[in-house]
């Protein structure tokens, strides 16, 4: 069965010959799979997501690739259609429901927009009584009182809910959410990523989940997928890469990343991710990496496949540095 | 007034900002206005200033043959209702004006920033009557104001200096004492009072110095409010007076004449709107910079 | 929200106290208005008496007192030029002056919120680039010059309205845009600002993320956002119009509140220029606070607090 998303070297950046901020990142999701996308900030990870629904930032336009939803091509679509496809057939959630939501607009008409744009409804009754069953489907308490309340009178987690609800309102094949706990409390986090893993089951729907956070996506998802300085350095299934990570830097993500149980040192990777375009030529990690040698630094550094859905852009795979291995 | 999520600009991807090296630089168009608008107004100063002393005419001399003549090689704005040469009187007008402005803008300036300061730190009863008596003003438009005042203590180039500057304080004041306010809260003053300096040591070595920056930007910023409120009297007449020269006074004089000889109102009012479009260019242009709001 | 409302209102009344004791202590520094009531042939004695009468002989602070007491009755003295009541003289002629002001005002939003949203829309469009040249030749020319540019431009070169006076809308329009053009500069930069702020914000993402058409966003997120800060300022601009309109109907001959004060200022009639003084705070107070109370109920997060 064909994948439901499959992108092929897409590459933005402001211009042609500007650098590159997404510098040709293939992937592929399943219809009801959820994928983690993985890195720090200014990976590129949002750029790429916004890039699927067309609504990159002032200035940054995509340079190349290509973007397929069930064999439909998202980059030669006009304008109109594309927009049928943003909340039709793709949702995204964003970091802070603050700031997100109209705050001068009730709940109701905010969610009901959403059924008027796609369905065509008409009329506040109609509107609201769909956006309750809206709510309700992400579980918000006493849904009918709550349509008529603005977004100021919610709490975080239930604002974000509120977001979720407006952007699977229609029933979208793939939704995707931007660090969408990073704005919340800890206690209100697995609830809210509780809830959508059982949307994504309820209505087979696919997911995206931009994060940082590892242990998240550890748990949360099926695939992931590792970008530095805009581009994939690898991809696979989650239980095999965070078993025995391939590339240096996700193996430092994951030794970066604090255990309750004490038993590792925290360790940590030195240096910054590099300014687009800075690196000319060879792995863009290669100043940062442990085991890189004068060869990481030459020519371009692609994909490699290593069997079982994996992928790493690194020439020496699964290599350790001289200590580590030894003990 | 609004809180969180609704002023703050939050750029659409802020997370995806690869950690550039920002060089503070000011876009080129704001660097455009910036330069026309002093290059401007340093011409029309110059233009006041040396203009009188090169000029073949006085600004006052009656000549009742050449009244009313249009510009020409001999009278490059012409010449006004009672043969006066019109560039010559814009020019000293100019200077009039502009020296008005000027001393408004210290005077208003200077003492508002005292009492802000004071306001700001003495606290308690004088602070409130100091903001309240600031609040009256603004419950007045500036012009009504400035009329009251002139019907209190005339008219006249000195008492003009003197309305102007009393309408005009409570801006500086204003803002001064909310910096001075915030400045007091940060740690390098609570360390000062920790090690024991006086008050007013506080306030001339730490507060006062820190204030300078913000102090030259309003002041840029209101030097074209004042030359048109100054303007605007003087065309009412409650002004300068006669027969010294302002640009407000002789639009009011060439107004009878717009028909017949419309450079006697016409030129002297484009340079004084040439004056205030300078001043607002640097205004906005550091406004901009500075990274306060341009209150409308 | 009523708690608000009656602070405000407390706070607004407060000022039109302060208010009226500035002008009263401003008034009585002018000096002893007896001087001019009186021929210059009166005695001393004439003088003492008239005082007497006029209660200028008792201590300060019972002066003050039967001044608000008079004014809360509307009694504001007599105006000395029309030998006629002065507050309701001052309050007849409001009317022309707030047409002239109201006609202002409504010109500067039609121009300049439109202009401003079509500016924040495109950005470096020709709607943006005239736009800026409008709004820095509005703030620049005084609105009396501006006034006179208009008439020897309409009137007399191309005769298409009448120089000055009061009648239809043909004397109407050249005041009220030459009023207008300051305020719609600044309606103009501040729209094109307060909408460009919210294009960039989340919510407007969002919005677009579901799919919401562009005109659609434009309109009714962005505008409906925007819009708290385009209507505090429009009715601060009601008092910069008030003062305005003194040198416009200087400039019109428009019969109305600001002509009768400047021309009262030149004759000393201290009573008139009391009165209308007072009349203007009232107004202007009065616009802000309903400016204040609009906004609120605007606003649900300061109508229903959290």
């Amino acid at each position: 069965m064909s994948p439901l998303l499959h992108v092929e070297t897409l590459r933005i950046a402001a211009g042609p010959h500007a650098p590159a901020l997404v510098d040709g990142i293939s992937l592929e999701l399943d219809r009801g799979k959820a994928l983690g996308l993985v890195g720090e900030s200014g990976a590129g990870k949002t750029l790429a997501c916004l890039a699927l629904l067309r609504l990159l930032p002032e200035g940054l336009h995509i340079q190349d690739g290509r973007i397929r939803l069930d064999g439909q091509e998202l980059t030669a679509l006009t304008d109109t259609e594309i927009r049928r496809l943003r909340g039709g057939r793709i949702g995204m959630v964003l970091q802070n429901p603050l700031s997100s939501l109209n705050p001068l607009m009730r709940i109701g008409d905010q969610i009901g927009e959403a059924f008027a744009v796609h369905r065509g409804v008409r009329g506040r009754t109609a509107l609201w009584k769909l956006a309750v069953e809206a709510l309700r489907a992400v579980r918000i308490p006493t849904p009918e009182q709550r349509v008529s309340a603005y977004a100021h009178q919610f709490s975080g987690g239930m604002r974000q809910r509120v977001a979720i609800a407006m952007n699977i309102a229609c029933a979208p094949d793939l939704l995707i959410a931007d660090e969408p706990t990073t704005a919340l409390d800890a206690t209100i986090r697995l609830q809210v990523l509780r809830l959508l893993g059982d949307i994504r089951r309820e209505r087979r729907m696919a997911l995206i989940l931009v994060t940082h956070d590892l242990p998240m996506v550890a748990r949360f998802c099926d695939d992931v997928a590792v970008m530095y300085a805009g581009r994939i350095v690898e991809r696979g299934p989650v239980e095999a890469i965070f078993a025995n990570p391939a590339h240096p830097y996700t193996r430092g993500l994951i030794g970066a990343t604090p255990r309750l149980d004490g038993r590792r040192r925290l360790a940590t990777i030195a240096g910054q991710p590099p300014s687009p375009g800075s690196i000319a030529s060879g792995c863009a990690f290669a100043p940062r990496c442990d085991v890189a040698d004068a060869g990481c630094r030459q020519g371009r550094i692609d994909l490699l496949d290593l069997g079982e859905q994996r992928a790493a852009a690194c020439r020496k795979p699964f290599a350790r540095p001289p200590a580590e291995a030894a003990a | 007034m609004a809180p969180d999520g609704l002023t703050v600009a939050t750029p659409v991807v802020r997370n995806q900002s690869p950690p550039r090296r920002r060089r503070v630089r000011l876009p080129s168009r704001r660097g455009l206005a910036l330069w026309s608008g002093v290059t401007l107004l340093a011409i029309i100063v110059l233009a006041s200033v040396l203009g009188p002393l090169t000029s073949p005419y006085a600004p006052n001399t009656i000549a009742l043959k050449a009244t009313l003549q249009p510009p020409s090689m001999l009278h490059w704005f012409g010449t006004d209702q009672l043969g006066r040469d019109v560039l010559t009187r814009t020019l000293y007008g100019g200077r009039v004006s502009l020296t008005i402005a000027a001393s408004t803008v210290v005077l208003a300036g200077l003492g508002g920033m005292f009492i802000g300061i004071a306001a700001a730190y003495l606290g308690g009863i004088f602070d409130m009557a100091v903001m309240r008596l600031a609040e009256v003003q603004y419950a007045l438009p500036a012009v009504i104001l400035a009329i009251l005042l002139v019907g209190v203590f005339g008219s006249g180039t000195a008492n003009v200096v003197l309305v102007l500057t009393l309408t005009n304080w409570p801006r500086f004041a204003r803002v001064i004492r909310a910096e001075a306010q915030s400045l007091s809260q940060r740690d390098f003053v609570l360390l000062a009072r920790m090690a024991g300096a006086s008050r007013l040591r506080i306030i001339l070595r730490h507060i006062a110095p820190n204030l300078r920056s913000t102090f030259f930007v309003l002041l840029t910023l209101d030097i074209g409010l004042i030359v048109t409120l100054e303007a605007t009297l003087s065309f009412l007449g409650l002004g300068v007076q006669p027969p010294t020269p302002s640009w407000g006074g002789m639009i009011a004089d060439g107004r009878g004449y717009l028909d017949r000889a419309w450079w006697t109102a016409i030129l002297p009012g484009s340079v004084l709107m040439l004056t205030v479009l300078a001043s607002n260019l640097i205004g906005d242009a550091l406004a901009t910079t500075a990274g306060t709001e341009r209150a409308e | 929200m009523g708690g608000f409302l009656l602070r405000r209102l407390a706070g607004s009344v407060a000022t039109i106290l302060l208010a009226s004791l500035v002008i009263f202590v401003l008034i009585r520094l002018v000096g002893d208005p007896t001087h001019l009531m009186l021929p210059p042939e009166a005695t001393d004695d004439d003088r003492a008496l008239l005082r007497q009468e006029l209660g200028l002989d008792r201590p300060m602070v019972v002066q003050y007192a039967t001044f608000l007491f008079d004014l809360l009755r509307g009694d504001m003295g007599e105006s000395f030029s029309y030998r006629q009541p002065a507050l309701p003289l001052v309050i007849s002629m409001l009317p022309p002056s707030l047409m002239l002001a109201g006609a202002a005002m409504l010109m500067a939003v039609a121009l300049g919120v439109p202009w401003g949203l079509l500016a924040a829309y495109r950005p470096d469009g020709w709607a943006d680039r005239t736009g800026r040249v409008f709004a820095v030749l509005g703030q620049s020319g005084p609105p009396f010059f501006v006034g006179l540019l208009l008439i020897r431009l309409l009137s007399v070169n191309w005769r298409l309205l009448p120089t000055s006076g009061y009648g239809d809308v043909t004397h109407l329009v050249m005041p009220a845009f030459a009023l207008s053009w300051y305020s719609a500069a600044g309606l103009l930069r501040l729209t094109r600002a307060s909408v460009t702020e919210a294009l960039r914000s989340d919510y407007i993402l969002t919005a677009r993320i579901k799919g919401v058409s562009d005109r659609a966003v434009l309109l009714r997120h962005a505008l409906r956002n925007a819009a708290l800060p385009i209507i505090t300022f429009t009715s601060s601009q009601f008092g910069i119009l008030l003062g305005s309109a003194v040198s416009i109907e200087a400039v019109f001959a428009w019969p109305g509140f600001g002509k009768l004060i400047v021309d009262a200022i030149s004759q000393l009639d201290y009573t008139v220029v009391q009165a209308g003084v007072v009349v203007a705070a009232v107004l202007f107070i009065a616009i802000n606070l309903c400016t204040d109370i609009l906004c609120a109920a605007l606003d649900p997060r300061i109508r229903l607090g959290s």
